[in-house]
């Protein structure tokens, strides 16, 4: 009886179409569940193992991540991480929306024309991107950004060969490719303001300075909220800038927690010890985003 | 278009002088900001690619003055292997781009016409990829492509293995 009722349960569900839907599932299963789910979960996994390349690793439970605490790179990375987040979203965050506002009093082609200027450095790759500005921070008299700057009666700069200037360095570079894409989504949302709520506001006698302060970024908060957290996640996992600019260096200024996970994997061998790292910042994200979406949920809701 | 009058700045607010003026001194720093920062590296790249390497590194001010040297194209494609390069792009972007196409239509046909009662969970594990930072699956992932069994397309090939030759191939040898 049971057994005839599942048997006409199932073919009532082929007859439905639930075989094909599942064969057209296949490809978004076999993609998602290959190069997302399995490395997502072998990563969790692999944290509490010790790799040796010779037999099958070995659980080793929580030594990996007390080899990390341990680590006294670790601090230094951190901090180095904590710097360029600092950094970058002091010179990241503003910029793209007062260039937004800026562009959007443009009208018509000279609009298009400075918000594709503005996006160009997004489309040159971020490794051809990140070696021409090492020729350009050439710290010799005959740099180029030490020419410019001789132009104007300022010595030479070490930029990237100081520990001091190196990570500024990269900062700058790194405002300077990412600055684009954040500019389109808030030109995008200006678009959508209500230009009843300008009138309204320039009757009521606000020039154009507080109509941009008191309308356009009210109604901006939204995108600024997860613009601010998508930065804050993006440049916790900065990896290619040090890596390509410096390697770490000078004197480890600027060796960042991706930077670290990358020597633990590839110059030590060690698989464990890099995705023990890997799962701390992950959960530190985690964290992070939850108390910002947290944090932020009364003042992003209209 | 019409509506394109109505921005931030009002076409009353252009009728003062001193408006319009402040106006448009904005928009000229806007524009000279966006062209020096977007399209200057990009013309300066262009002019040094047709300067040899001393005069690059000898005056980077100068690459207008001598850019001449146009045998740096032939020598892109003469001295290391560009031709092939540029192969792998295309294959890389068109696979990529496919993969994606069939991958992503057939999901989102699946997720939201066809709507099987599973569709929230797919949907919710497709989701839970985007949340999870990458850093956690980067070393798996590595590990994965290097060894993809049922295509025989690894990285770790003796004819063409990936630019970091892995650890367990170090030990091996």
């Amino acid at each position: 009886m049971t057994a005839a009722a599942s048997a006409s349960r199932l073919t009532r569900w082929r007859r439905r179409g639930g075989l094909s839907t599942l064969a057209l599932a296949v490809p978004t299963l076999v993609v998602f569940g290959y190069f997302s789910w399995k490395p997502l979960l072998q990563g969790m996994v692999m944290s509490f193992q010790k790799w040796n390349f010779v037999s099958d690793p070995t659980w080793v439970g929580f030594s990996n991540f007390e080899y990390v605490l341990a680590d006294p790179l670790l601090g230094t990375a951190v901090l180095n991480t904590l710097w360029f987040t600092l950094l970058a979203i002091l010179f990241g965050f503003p910029l793209p929306i007062l260039l937004a506002v800026a562009v959007s009093t443009l009208r018509g082609p000279s609009r298009r024309l400075a918000s594709f200027l503005a996006y160009l450095p997004v489309i040159v790759p971020p490794v051809v991107a990140i070696l021409l500005w090492k020729v350009f921070y050439d710290s010799s008299e005959s740099g180029l950004f030490n020419r410019i700057l001789a132009l104007v009666g300022i010595g030479a700069q070490p930029w990237l060969n100081s520990a001091a200037s190196a990570m500024p360095s990269i900062v700058l570079e790194a405002t300077w490719a990412g600055a684009g894409t954040a500019t389109l989504i808030y030109l995008a949302a200006i678009t959508g303001v209500r230009p009843e709520l300008y009138e309204a506001a320039e009757l009521d006698g606000a020039g154009i300075v507080s109509r941009a302060w008191h309308v356009t970024l009210p109604a901006l908060r939204t995108v600024i909220v997860i613009m601010l957290l998508l930065q804050l996640i993006g440049a916790t996992q900065v990896f290619a800038e040090p890596f390509l600019f410096t390697g770490g260096g000078p004197q480890n200024a600027t060796v960042t927690v991706l930077v670290l996970l990358y020597r633990y994997a590839f110059t030590a061998g060690d698989y464990g010890a890099a995705t023990a790292l890997g799962v701390l910042l992950a959960l530190f994200l985690a964290a992070l985003s939850a108390v910002y979406l947290l944090v932020t949920r009364r003042w992003s809701d209209s | 278009m019409s509506d394109d009058f109505r921005t931030l700045v009002s076409r009353h607010d252009l009728g003062r002088p001193a408006t319009r003026i402040a106006v448009r001194l904005v928009h000229v720093l806007v524009f000279v900001g966006v062209a020096v920062a977007g399209l200057g590296p990009l013309v300066w790249l262009a002019f040094a690619s047709l300067n040899t390497t001393q005069e690059v590194l000898r005056d980077p001010f100068a690459v207008w003055l001598h850019a001449d040297e146009w045998t740096n194209y032939a020598a892109a494609f003469t001295t290391v292997d560009m031709g092939k390069y540029l192969l792998n792009t295309v294959f890389v972007a068109v696979g990529s781009c496919l993969a994606n196409l069939l991958v992503a239509c057939s999901a989102a046909y699946v997720i939201a016409i066809l709507k099987p009662r599973w569709a929230g969970v797919l949907s919710g594990a497709i989701l839970a990829t985007l949340f999870v930072p990458g850093v956690v699956s980067l070393v798996p992932l590595y590990l994965t492509i290097l060894d993809v069994p049922p295509f025989g397309l690894n990285c770790r090939t003796p004819t063409g293995r990936c630019g970091c030759p892995p650890p367990r191939m170090r030990s091996a040898s």
